[in-house]
């Protein structure tokens, strides 16, 4: 059984879990930062292809209206005929144009699915530190119960490990079905839109034999369609706005992980003082250096910027 | 009139957004995705003007620049900084390592447009 430690080495027991707490607080606050950004990401795709969606059904609606007007009975009489040949060139020309612009915004749609993956890779590395973490706390607490009342201390702290562990897993799974979800439905938004894409052309044909009514309907259709068109592109532009923070995503993860290695490093150093402390040698220069460690490892911060406001020009 | 333009960015995605943003200026684009690959790049295809990322491995942005800088001066190889850097002392860093611009992201493709045109224009670069 081991002796009680002094006045000066339970000092130096507290300076340590006070720099611990400080490693773990950063830990937290960035991995909050970066599922945040991640998550204002996925959010705004998640905008942008809800306006997809509502401009391809406006598209499917504008087809559906073409084909009900050139069948409709009442339609087919000598004034619809005598359409002018000028207005159904334009029509096609019209719908070539709408085909191609919804060409381009899929292109970007699958642009965007494939960053998706990449930041679930991101909440893969974060769910592996969730894990790390998980580890260390564990360690710590078969420790503290192999120093009795001595590790009360380092209790305190592993059990703070530990929920910082269960909270990040937790927020990381949820980040994970989200992002799998948004995917999904990616997915089905491209089928869709590559079929009617695909099928623009023939429609454009089909119209030739459309009479002027069409065309007439057609005009506050294909309005309605270039200002959802151009929502659309709105919102695109603002997800990659938020995207180009993937590098420093990976920064955050990345500085994560160092702390990770150097709490592993300090954890196995305090369990060797607590045996060094069983055997009544003194401990408290080694816990002060251990202290300074885990104080440096918070101040690991390279990346300054910590929201998504609007980027600045310095020209020189 | 048309010149080619060097996007170097560890992200796949910034340097998709940036080609697009440029080509719709009417210039080709190469990308890079690190300052090595950049460097084999600048030889081979000279461009006109080089935007770079700073945090990138194994060759990161100001390595890059000083290296470009020991061949080509600000006027005959532009070089723009872009990055989420944002503080006043890494800015200063790359101006007197001779950067001939500092962009922090997210940046906006029409003013990114204006920048590239001013700095190609104003350094008669790519003659």
């Amino acid at each position: 059984m081991g002796s009680a430690w002094n006045v000066d080495e339970r000092d130096a027991v507290r300076e340590l879990d006070s720099a611990l707490q400080g490693v773990l607080a950063v830990n937290e606050a960035d991995l909050a930062r970066t599922k945040l950004l991640i998550a204002d990401a996925g959010a705004q795709l998640h905008s942008a292809l809800t306006t997809l969606a509502l401009a391809t059904d406006k598209y499917r609606q504008a087809l559906a209206l073409v084909e009900r007007t050139v069948y409709d009975p009442e339609h087919i009489d000598a004034s619809l005929a005598g359409a002018s040949s000028a207005l159904l060139s334009d029509f096609v020309r019209t719908m070539v144009r709408v085909s191609r612009d919804s060409m381009a915004t899929i292109e970007e749609v699958i642009g965007l699915g494939e960053q998706l993956s990449l930041l679930c890779k991101q909440g893969e590395i974060i769910d592996d530190l969730a894990v790390q973490t998980r580890q260390i706390s564990l360690n710590a607490r078969i420790e503290t119960q192999r120093a009795g009342t001595a590790g009360r201390t380092f209790e305190v702290v592993a059990n703070e490990v530990k929920r910082l562990a269960n909270g990040s897993l937790a927020l990381s799974q949820r980040m994970g079905a989200a992002v799998t979800a948004c995917q999904r439905h990616l997915a089905r938004v491209r089928a869709t839109a590559e079929d009617l894409a695909s099928n623009d052309m023939s429609a454009a044909v089909h119209a030739h034999r459309g009479l002027g009514a069409a065309i007439a309907l057609l005009d506050g259709v294909q309005r309605d369609l270039c200002v959802e068109l151009s929502q659309v592109d709105v919102c695109i532009a603002q997800t990659v706005r938020v995207l180009q923070f993937e590098d420093m995503v990976t920064q955050i993860v990345d500085l994560t992980i160092k702390r990770n290695e150097v709490l592993t490093r300090v954890l196995a150093r305090v369990l060797a003082l607590c045996g060094a402390a069983l055997g009544e040698r003194s401990i408290r220069p080694a816990l002060a250096e251990v202290s300074d460690t885990l104080r440096a490892a918070a101040e690991m911060t390279l990346v300054q910027q910590t929201s998504v406001a609007e980027g600045t020009v310095d020209l020189f | 009139m048309t010149k080619l333009i060097l996007v170097v960015d560890d992200s796949a995605m910034v340097r998709r957004h940036v080609r697009l943003t440029i080509e719709k200026l009417g210039h080709f684009v190469e990308e890079a995705s690190d300052g090595t690959a950049a460097l084999e790049s600048i030889a081979k295809k000279r461009p006109a003007l080089v935007i770079s990322d700073v945090n990138m491995a194994p060759m990161d942005g100001f390595t890059l620049l000083s290296k470009i800088r020991a061949t080509y001066t600000r006027e005959v190889l532009p070089v723009l900084m872009l990055t989420t850097e944002g503080g006043d002392e890494l800015k200063a860093r790359g101006k007197t390592a001779g950067a001939n611009g500092w962009l922090v992201k997210p940046f906006d493709p029409s003013r990114l447009g204006d920048v590239v045109n001013h700095v190609l224009s104003s350094a008669g670069a790519g003659k």
